[in-house]
């Protein structure tokens, strides 16, 4: 047992390629907010979960640190630019968890396995499979590869294509993927999208307050109609 | 109204002086802005319970403190203490007990574990059985059996309608309710070279503490999740009992007659781990002698960030000549 308690960290990764201009990016800029409005409503919860932003598009970049939200007066927001490369992302994802667990597992917390849930409209750039491997493969018999693997979460907007989008859901156990059902508003998507999000960081804090230490992500039934999950294939 | 009257009426009337509740390290935002529902069910347990005295050489202080989360949610406390004392007043006997929260009457268990558990063990002891020889594996399956038959009434009472043909079983009640029991026997006096018996036995993760006159902490008995990576919440809480006698983790100990003894809750246990860091040692400040009662319950429910599972502390000192009894 640590002396600092448990620490639940959540990072959403939203891709800011100028595809994303206009309602998309707007409708992306809410989650920031709406996050804080969940957590300052529940003062229990907001003692346990920590809550990141990155962006990327052609780089990638931290837009809001690992934080606690209840400490935050002002919210940075998201500004359009550039193409969609995966890699990029990965690649700061994982510094960003090396280094933030790394620091509060010396501070003391026990912290849970970082859950990241990924935002994307578009194709990616080739050449993405290195850093998503580098991301979240790990041995644990042998020790190699990145202990600290998220718990990836992709949701897919638009024209994110669904086979791609499918490759990055991991672990496939505790995962799912979302996307936007066919010819629906993808404003209204990343909205739904944002609607999960919180379900899933309200539910884990709560099952961590229970004692329990599982990743919850929302019962298929309390989804949003503009959502597809795809999370019944054999892994 | 003038300053200087506002000082006045702060002096004359001692509620109008409210220290800040206790807290340790970062306290968190829930310890301060939780607003606990109001227990309206007469069979739930109060919100807080607080009990001292002394017997013999010793003083005792126990408070138990529902957790901010079921404080939040109406849900009751499922901590509970008891205590016992053998007929010449030669043995203390504390226990304290912990509902697992899966059970919706776990409170239940743990209550009739804290009202139950010490009468058997002082009665066996009042018919002559040596303090280390008492047979715990039979006292733990004499309260599972408890827990069985009193579940079993409880929960035709919660449901009537399912249980109108077929009683509830075994497993019906102990999916409903289950909770941890930690026992600690304490001899009330002390043997010519300054050493005190204690004896130790528990099923589930309630941990007993020495805190030594050095304000060094020693586990009486297993401190939770050392040397694992990942902690576990997997616990044997009654009625489940080891089937093989030695399964019930036991432990005899010869303590300093000055150092205090704590047994506890894993509310408690949990902030606390391997006794290194800050809480420890706020506790063992705040718990050099025996704080005024109301005080103690303040620090057994002590703010510290992403903690607010119930907590329950029954705490042991020798009597000090000093002190007024």
């Amino acid at each position: 047992m640590s002396e600092q308690g448990i620490l639940l960290p959540f990072y959403l990764v939203v891709d800011v390629s100028y595809s994303m201009a206009g309602r998309n990016i707007d409708a992306a800029n809410e989650i920031l907010p709406s996050v804080a409005d969940a957590l300052a409503k529940n003062p229990i919860l907001a003692d346990k979960i920590r809550f990141g932003l990155l962006d990327f598009s052609d780089d990638a970049q931290v837009v809001l640190p690992l934080s606690d939200m209840s400490g935050q007066d002002y919210l940075p927001k998201l500004v359009v630019r550039g193409g969609t490369d995966y890699g990029a992302a990965f690649r700061l994802l994982r510094s960003q968890l090396q280094q933030d667990i790394g620091q509060l597992r010396a501070d003391g917390f026990k912290v849970h396995r970082p859950a990241v849930f990924f935002l994307s409209d578009g194709e990616p750039m080739e050449g993405w499979q290195n850093d998503f491997a580098a991301l979240t493969t790990y041995d644990k018999e042998t020790g190699q590869g990145f202990k600290w693997y998220p718990v990836l979460v992709p949701c897919g907007v638009a024209d994110a294509s669904k086979d791609i989008m499918r490759q990055l859901v991991h672990p496939p156990g505790k995962s799912k993927l979302y996307t936007m059902t066919s010819g629906a508003d993808a404003a209204a998507a990343i909205k739904a999208m944002a609607e999960i999000l919180i379900s899933s960081v309200l539910s884990s804090g709560q099952s961590a307050v229970d004692g329990n230490s599982g990743f919850v992500l929302p019962d298929k039934s309390q989804l949003p109609p503009t959502i597809d999950v795809d999370d019944d294939w054999l892994s | 109204m003038t300053i200087e009257s506002d000082v006045d009426i702060a002096l004359q009337d001692p509620r109008a002086v409210v220290d800040p509740p206790a807290t340790i390290g970062d306290p968190g935002r829930a310890h301060a802005e939780v607003r606990p529902l109001l227990r309206t069910d007469p069979a739930h347990p109060p919100d807080t319970t607080v009990d001292h005295g002394s017997v013999r050489d010793l003083e005792i202080r126990a408070a138990s403190v529902r957790g901010l989360s079921h404080r939040q949610n109406g849900i009751p406390r499922q901590d509970a203490y008891g205590f016992g004392v053998t007929a010449g007043q030669d043995w203390l006997v504390a226990v304290v007990a912990d509902g697992v929260s899966a059970g919706h009457l776990s409170h239940e268990a743990a209550s009739f574990v804290a009202r139950r558990g010490p009468r058997e063990v002082v009665r066996r002891l009042d018919q002559g059985t040596e303090a280390a020889e008492l047979p715990w594996h039979e006292i733990f399956t004499g309260l599972a059996a408890t827990i069985l038959t009193e579940g079993a009434r409880s929960l035709r009472r919660y449901d009537p309608e399912r249980y109108a043909t077929d009683g509830p079983t075994e497993t019906d009640v102990a999916a409903a309710m289950a909770t941890t029991a930690t026992f600690l026997v304490c001899e009330t006096g002390y043997q010519r070279h300054g050493l005190r018996h204690v004896y130790v036995a528990w099923t589930g993760d309630s941990p007993a503490w020495e805190i030594a006159p050095d304000g060094a902490w020693t586990s009486l008995s297993a401190v939770k999740g050392e040397g694992e990576e990942v902690g576990s919440s997997r616990v044997v809480a009654l009625p489940k009992v080891p089937r093989d006698p030695g399964g019930l983790p036991y432990q005899e100990h010869m303590l300093d007659h000055r150092s205090t003894l704590l047994l506890m809750t894993d509310g408690t246990g949990d902030p606390i781990a391997e006794a290194r860091g800050e809480v420890a040692a706020q506790l063992a400040e705040w718990w050099q002698r025996p704080p005024a009662p109301l005080a103690f319950a303040d620090q057994v429910g002590f703010g510290r960030r992403s903690y607010d599972d119930d907590r329950t502390v029954v705490a042991i000192w020798p009597a000090s000549p000093q002190e007024p009894r």
